[in-house]
């Protein structure tokens, strides 16, 4: 067991380097002896992925190994990791951790040329190539096979380049999921930290749409049965993602404020109110929001508008088109929304007359009835 | 050899020529033409990397100087690259060129060139045309993560947003891609969705190349489809139904010949045509290649046995079928009195057995009246009823069994029947013939010891016509009675093989139906299986001498 262990953390490692500039000294040996590594560990992923105390040692080992700061010397990485060096290895990445190395080190300029023709060699049927082996080249071939596929499909969804394209964003929706699942087993609260990251890493619209988008995934079909197991060629589909799998992502935006308003400041209304409409929480989170930046609004007599002190900040067209999408959207939100809106406006003083009070009129611009009873 | 790398030559230039041509196929004619010869593409790069792989780089330019052109070429075709095995040829003939330890700046040129266009093939990071996601990187994911789910995704955002009318999707140009990506297994709710969209338009929207593709990859076993998705891609495309029928017949006839009646049932229901001919339209091309087949062969015992198996299965599965769009019984024969259609469609099973007798005096009653009444009428139309009959040849199996089972009250009736069975014209001149050699038959039964001589005796008539009915007579004779099995396997080998493998085909079709109506025949059934083991080896150490 210490051996299997060992060999995990070695090639661990050594998927690690197979990356970076350090693989300028690998030779023909040490790339023989890393996919022997990677075959191996694709049989032990194979044997005793369902479940089972194996696999708990082994994913705990893992877990050791991303606490550890990377062994690179010099140029280490800070404690985030290097992008480049690839998502920590997981239990699940053992799978296909020979086509990880393999595409690591055809991406990677740095490796001489007698080690790279040794890998060459191993993709061909009549390479030096053990039995168990054959699969590799068969299974890089059917990846290059899926590209052209995407190449020839994705044209037909008519997206153009200025439009955001929604198949791009649902599947990195799916990738989100699956590397914070990947991350909660980790380690209970990495999730957090890794959001953190992208949050600061990626550009808001974009971040925000998958966001939203993976938010709005459709829920599971029930946990599947551990007799069935997950699909070889896709671990982790949203599927066996269990019940709940967007849960940490809306504790993440829930918890941060600088990202939620950006949610509700940037995202388009109607996608909005779909979210809201989904997580109770959100939309709750949504309208008081909305509710504090309505107080910065003042009226311009001048203008005859609702204006915003802050250029950067609410407009009143905002508000009013968010509000639209919610009451227009099925219950319970648009039933939440016209009471936000009600008490809202009872709050500020219950004026019939424009102008004075911007619930009021966003109620008069809606032609949001008042409910039965009040009056 | 040299006729090999000949052919290798010319054809090198041919296909540079194509590669150029077709650039990244972009135009609907390029895609129309690459579409057109992606299988011989394939065996030609099977021959170039055949050649390739004992070579290294300077041998390989020698022989193939303008290799790389066509290579790189080839890669950034999305057809090409997407189509069966044409990615992993590419891919090794590349391995095979690429330098160990290059010596000199082409050589090192040469490698950097290899490795980039490898990283194109199957990396996404290197593309910098938005592929791969920023999001996707800032994760850390890479190809092998990301493009099956990318194509999962955009196959099923494509497969919902084809079967809603309202969607302006260009479903030829879709078909058209598709062709060279019908084997991948992702694809298959888009082909399930093209296939069985029902659009308003009158002509056909599929391009007739993908329906031919997809249903060779069906025939071929390389796509499992469902069953409406078949019956729909068969009533858009006849040729495709036709090629499914022909493709049935001959794994019956020539591929498994030694196919019992039960195997053949397999086959015939993995098929799919049983279930597809519930549409009448469907079951009545499935019968006229079935009589053409019939006519040509001059109605062998094999093809029989191949039309009865494949009527049972139809039966079946239109008893099955709960679709409200039942059709009447009419629709599938329409040349044929439906009385007959009716008396026939009765399953032996459902009746005791007693009252098979019965049944088929009344089966004899309405043909023989339908017959008769033809004096006026086409030959058309009497073999249209022979046809039916055929369809339903196990009540005639079944007429030689009573018959040699003594229990015909009037054996004259079954014997009509049998006769009409093999020879439906001719009546009145065979009808004596018949009698006298049933007459034969009967004697005997009392005979012993009983020598193949006598057999011989009986079968060795003037009367070539109804040699089969004989030969049919014959044989139940001796699966029934004790003294005939004794000599049933000696007599069967001094037969010529022509009629040996008609008795077999014989036996196997009386077995199918002992096991299938549960008939209680211990002796005789062990007997049948036996000589059926036997003679099967038999004949087969015949055709190797």
């Amino acid at each position: 067991m210490e051996v299997l262990l060992e060999q995990l953390e070695r090639f661990a490692e050594v998927l690690a380097v197979s990356r970076t500039r350090h693989a300028s000294s690998w030779g023909r040996v040490a790339v023989r002896r890393s996919l022997c590594w990677a075959r191996y560990l694709r049989h032990v992923h194979g044997r005793f992925r369902l479940r089972g105390p194996v696999r708990a040692a082994l994913e705990g080992r893992l877990r050791r190994l991303r606490l550890r700061p990377a062994p690179l010397g010099g140029d280490a990485a800070p404690a985030a990791p290097c992008p480049e060096s690839g998502p920590p290895l997981s239990f699940e990445g053992l799978g296909c951790g020979e086509q990880l190395l393999a595409l690591g080190l055809l991406e990677n300029a740095s490796l001489p040329s007698p080690a790279l023709h040794e890998l060459l060699q191993r993709l061909r049927p009549e390479g030096p190539a053990e039995p168990s082996e054959e699969g590799l080249g068969n299974r890089l071939a059917e990846l290059a096979r899926r590209r052209a596929a995407s190449q020839l499909l994705r044209p037909l969804l008519g997206s153009g380049p200025a439009q955001p394209d929604p198949v791009l964003r649902r599947t990195e929706a799916e990738l989100l999921l699956l590397r914070l699942r990947q991350e909660a087993e980790a380690e209970p609260g990495a999730e957090a930290l890794l959001l953190d990251r992208l949050w600061q890493q990626l550009p808001q619209p974009r971040w925000l749409a998958v966001v939203a988008e993976a938010l709005l995934l459709p829920p599971a079909p029930g946990p599947r049965g551990a007799a069935c197991a997950p699909d070889e060629d896709d671990p982790g589909s949203p599927s066996d993602l269990g019940p709940a799998p967007a849960a940490p992502l809306l504790a993440w935006l829930l918890s941060r404020p600088a990202p939620l308003a950006a949610l509700c400041r940037l995202l388009p209304a109607p996608l909005l109110a779909s979210l809201a409409g989904r997580h109770a929480d959100l939309a709750e989170a949504c309208l008081d929001l909305l509710w504090d930046w309505a107080g910065h609004l003042h009226f311009d007599l001048t203008k005859g508008a609702w204006v915003g002190s802050d250029p950067e900040g609410l407009t009143w067209e905002r508000l009013r088109d968010c509000f639209r999408c919610f009451c227009q959207a099925p219950a319970p939100l648009s039933l939440q929304a016209r009471i936000a809106l009600d008490s809202c406006r009872a709050r500020d003083g219950g004026f019939e007359a424009p102008g004075l009070s911007v619930w009021t009129d966003l109620e008069r611009e809606l032609g949001v009835e008042e409910p039965p009873g009040e009056g | 050899m040299a006729q090999d790398t000949l052919d290798t030559s010319l054809n090198f230039e041919f296909w540079l020529n194509k590669a150029v041509a077709w650039g990244q196929a972009t135009t609907l004619e390029s895609q129309q033409d690459v579409c057109l010869h992606l299988p011989q593409l394939q065996k030609f790069l099977q021959q170039i990397y055949e050649t390739l792989k004992h070579m290294d780089f300077h041998t390989a330019i020698q022989r193939f100087p303008l290799i790389g052109q066509l290579l790189g070429r080839l890669c950034w075709n999305p057809f090409v690259i997407g189509y069966d095995e044409n990615q992993k040829i590419l891919m090794w003939c590349l391995c095979c060129l690429y330098c160990s330890e290059p010596w000199n700046t082409i050589e090192l040129e040469v490698n950097i060139w290899i490795r980039s266009l490898l990283c194109h093939l199957l990396s996404s990071s290197k593309l910098g045309l938005n592929e791969v996601g920023t999001v996707s990187q800032a994760l850390g994911y890479t190809s092998p993560d990301y493009y099956p789910k990318l194509l999962k995704n955009v196959s099923t955002l494509l497969s919902i947003k084809i079967s809603i009318v309202k969607h302006r999707i260009n479903r030829k140009a879709m078909s058209l891609l598709c062709i060279p990506l019908l084997t991948l297994p992702d694809i298959l709710p888009l082909l399930e969705a093209l296939l069985t969209y029902q659009g308003d338009e009158s002509k056909e929207i599929l391009c007739s190349e993908f329906l031919e593709g997809v249903n060779e990859s069906f025939l071929q076993k390389k796509i499992a489809l469902s069953e409406s998705a078949v019956l729909s891609l068969w009533l858009r495309h006849l040729p495709s139904l036709e090629k499914a029928t022909l493709h049935l017949f001959e794994n019956l006839i020539s591929r498994h010949r030694n196919a019992s009646p039960e195997e053949m049932e397999c086959f015939i229901k993995d098929s799919l045509l049983p279930q597809a001919a519930c549409h009448p339209s469907i079951f009545r091309i499935v019968d006229e290649i079935f009589w053409n087949a019939l006519l040509e062969t001059n109605g062998t015992s094999e093809v029989l046995t191949v039309i009865q198996v494949f009527t049972r299965c139809f039966v079946q599965a239109f008893q099955k079928n709960n679709d409200q769009l039942k059709f009447p019984l009419k629709s599938y024969f329409p040349y044929t009195s439906p009385s007959l259609i009716m008396v026939l469609l009765q399953n032996p099973k459902d009746l005791p057995r007693g009252l098979w007798c019965q049944h088929l005096n009344h089966i004899s009653e309405i043909l023989k009246k339908i017959v008769e009444d033809q004096s006026t009428q086409s030959c058309r139309s009497l073999f249209e009823h022979w046809f039916l009959f055929i369809h339903f040849g196990e009540w005639a199996d079944i007429a030689a069994e009573e018959l040699l089972m003594l229990r015909a009250e009037s054996p004259a009736t079954l014997l009509w029947l049998l006769a009409f069975y093999y020879n439906p014209h001719d009546q009145n001149q065979q009808r004596t013939q018949t009698m006298v050699a049933h007459g034969h038959i009967m004697k005997l039964f009392g005979r012993t010891p009983l020598s193949v001589k006598d057999l011989q005796d009986v079968t060795d008539t003037r009367h070539p016509r109804i040699q089969r009915l004989i030969r049919h007579l014959l044989l139940n004779f001796l699966l029934l009675s004790p003294d005939g099995y004794k000599i049933a396997q000696e007599f069967i080998i001094t037969q010529t093989d022509e009629i040996a493998s008609e008795l077999l085909n014989l036996i196997a079709r009386i077995t199918y139906r002992w096991n299938r109506l549960g008939v209680e025949t211990q002796r005789p059934a062990k007997l049948a299986k036996d000589l059926l083991q036997e003679l099967q080896c038999y004949t087969m150490k015949s055709e190797f001498l």
